[in-house]
């Protein structure tokens, strides 16, 4: 009788139930670039989610909370304020409770930016404004326990002017930096050489880690030898639509390096699987191999 | 006749302007198509027919 309750208890687990999965999820619909990452952090008890960027369309990323069962969002993090990054996000606060919103503070002229701003105000949604140093969120599920470091810009993007040239905006980029255990992953958004090495000098030790969403895109202004150097990546994501990035001087650099790389462009949405006290794993919705869009 | 709307760049990608289109819909346009000066969060007013190609 009781085998037959314990399997019974097992079969009304989910199948992911005492993981932290990590998906990178596939926004491919957006028409350049796109980030969306949920990160679930499950026990028995129940399961904890935060999203960091949400692509460009909210129906796309509506339909993936949906299928992932999100029914409230932790924290929502924005790591900048491009439309490829925060166009999803109005449709996300308007479907799904959401606890907090982490966000740089760059200003931005863009009409749909100045909305989902407001937006959140009306929601009266606790805002963080990681401008300065480096910040901790801790996502506790039961007995388990997920950091979230944030990483701020450097100074003066609060203050961004607005004749500020496109890559200003990727160099305010806020970096997330997750640590479970031994494991460790780096997002550090559409972050650009410059801002990298404002954080290679200030946080070195908070760069390290076993997987790397790789920033922009897969641009080659946003990852070099030396950052690889100082992240010392097991693994490496590129989110990417596939109609511009990713581009081959990146894919050439991690091949050269023996860096298992994979594209939501082509392998689909990408999820890293680390359970507790197990090696972590990546698989991917389809089988395939990256194929950069840009040749330079 | 031809139509106004207001453009604000949201960013450069490559060749292409990402422009939000009257506070809505997001298109990608050719850079050379606006002024050579043209940043992001500037606003541009343009005259014609604005679709997806």
């Amino acid at each position: 009788m009781l085998a037959v309750l314990l399997c019974a208890a097992r079969l009304l687990l989910p199948p992911d139930s005492t993981v932290l999965l990590i998906r990178v999820l596939d926004v491919s619909d957006a028409r350049i670039g796109g980030d969306a990452i949920l990160i679930t952090d499950s026990s028995a008890g129940g399961a904890r989610h935060v999203l960091i960027d949400a692509g460009e369309h909210g129906p796309r990323i509506a339909a993936w909370l949906e299928q992932f069962h999100v029914d409230t969002l932790a924290a929502v993090i924005l790591s900048h304020a491009h439309v490829d990054h925060y166009g999803g996000l109005g449709t996300v606060f308007s479907r799904v409770p959401v606890r907090a919103f982490v966000y740089g503070g760059t200003p931005r002229t863009a009409v749909s930016y100045r909305a989902l701003l407001s937006q959140i105000g009306r929601r009266h949604i606790p805002v963080v404004t990681a401008d300065t140093g480096v910040r901790l969120l801790t996502l506790v599920t039961g007995a388990d326990s997920v950091e979230l470091r944030i990483l701020a810009p450097p100074r003066g993007c609060g203050t961004l002017p607005g004749a500020a040239g496109g890559d200003a905006v990727n160099n305010c980029s806020v970096g997330v930096r997750l640590a479970r255990g031994t494991f460790a992953m780096l997002f550090p958004g559409d972050a650009e050489q410059s801002e990298l090495g404002w954080w290679m000098m200030t946080t070195p030790a908070l760069l390290r880690a076993d997987v790397l969403k790789a920033g922009h895109h897969g641009s080659s202004n946003a990852t070099s030898a030396e950052l690889l150097d100082v992240v010392r990546p097991r693994a490496v994501i590129i989110s990417a639509n596939g109609r511009q990035h990713p581009f081959a001087s990146v894919l050439g650099l991690l091949a050269a390096r023996g860096i298992p790389t994979f594209c939501t462009a082509d392998h689909g949405t990408v999820t890293v699987r680390v359970p507790r006290g197990g090696e972590w794993s990546i698989t991917t919705a389809r089988a395939g191999r990256c194929h950069a869009r840009t040749a330079r | 006749m031809p139509e106004s709307h207001r453009l604000i760049i949201d960013r450069h990608e490559g060749d292409l302007a990402v422009v939000e289109v009257d506070g809505g819909p997001v298109l990608d346009l050719p850079r050379w198509l606006l002024p050579h000066a043209a940043r992001p969060d500037d606003v541009l007013a343009s005259w014609g027919r604005i679709g997806r190609w």
